[in-house]
């Protein structure tokens, strides 16, 4: 079967999930390949999921673990996210692995994300099982911040293992598979 | 449309103006510099309120960058009447970009307060 489902899809409209119940996906979490196929899925509307409290002036947060982003055994996640008050923020996942990297800089996440990538493809991660995310915010105002949250939406997966030979027909190119990345990038795996 | 200029909208808190003259001017906008803050941040001004409480003087109220002899309009100066609350609103007020912190200063208080209240698009 094709897909014409993929990680930040960037077309026109809003997200998408990843793979649909039958479709093979590969979640990468540091080191390991986690071979899986997808057995049922549900949305995630948009909710608050973080509030990282009171950041004053000039000030950047402590690292907040996201809890509410976790999810069962065997099963991932995929959101995309925003802030809603005036802050830039940082997201790590897991705690110690900064994304949207470059080489001078870790790029954040500030409310005008809704103009400039109205559907948030952009701003879209992985979470594998209880690997949650945790995010730090820059509050860059010269007034004290008294709440800085994100809302976050998305889809649940839960997955089965795949079997050896399905693994293998992936990765000789035979099988189709969705690979998505739940992790920083700790090397080949 | 979507508006790719736009930022953050932010006001400012409700800022007396102390006392006439330039040399008196105060910040009613402070500029964003963090210095861990990711690019640079301007202010464009969006919406102005000015109240006179009744008991000074009608006026002209400054608003731009800097101040005593480093004050520089941003704007025209607007006139405040005694006992008044007067609202500026985007279409109302060139969109000047400011990179500096916002400050205003009145020509006359007279035995009166003046309060004022800035809202801005912060850029960047």
């Amino acid at each position: 079967m094709g897909y014409d489902l993929f990680p930040h899809k960037s077309g026109i409209g809003l997200i998408e999930p990843v793979a649909l119940i039958g479709h093979n996906v590969c979640v990468k979490y540091a080191n390991d390949n986690h071979y899986r196929r997808v057995i049922w899925f549900e949305p995630i509307a948009p909710f608050q999921f973080l509030d990282i409290g009171a950041i004053a002036a000039a000030t950047t947060s402590a690292r907040t673990q996201a809890n509410n982003l976790q999810f069962w055994r065997n099963e991932f996640g995929q959101i995309r996210w925003y802030p809603i008050d005036t802050a830039q923020v940082r997201l790590y996942v897991p705690n110690a692995d900064g994304r949207m990297n470059l080489r001078n800089l870790q790029v954040p996440v500030d409310p005008t994300i809704v103009t400039r990538d109205p559907c948030g493809h952009l701003t879209e991660f992985f979470v594998w099982e209880d690997r949650n995310p945790a995010f730090e915010a820059i509050n860059y105002t010269a007034v004290a911040l008294p709440q800085c949250r994100l809302i976050g939406q998305g889809f649940r997966f839960v997955t089965e293992e795949l079997p050896t030979a399905d693994i293998s027909r992936i990765r000789s190119g035979a099988l189709q598979c969705t690979y998505v990345v739940a992790s920083g990038f700790s090397g080949k795996p | 449309m979507l508006n790719l200029l736009s930022g953050i909208r932010r006001q400012g808190g409700v800022v007396n103006l102390p006392a006439a003259g330039v040399a008196n001017a105060v910040v009613v906008m402070a500029e964003s510099v963090f210095a861990s803050m990711v690019g640079n941040k301007t202010q464009v001004l969006k919406r102005i309120k000015i109240r006179s409480n009744g008991v000074g003087a009608d006026t002209w109220v400054h608003i731009g960058t800097g101040v005593g002899g480093a004050f520089i309009d941003r704007i025209p100066a607007l006139r405040l009447v005694n006992n008044t609350t007067d609202d500026y609103v985007e279409g109302d007020i060139p969109e000047s970009e400011f990179a500096a912190s916002i400050t205003a200063y009145p020509e006359a208080v007279g035995a009166g307060s003046i309060d004022i209240q800035v809202e801005v698009d912060e850029r960047g």
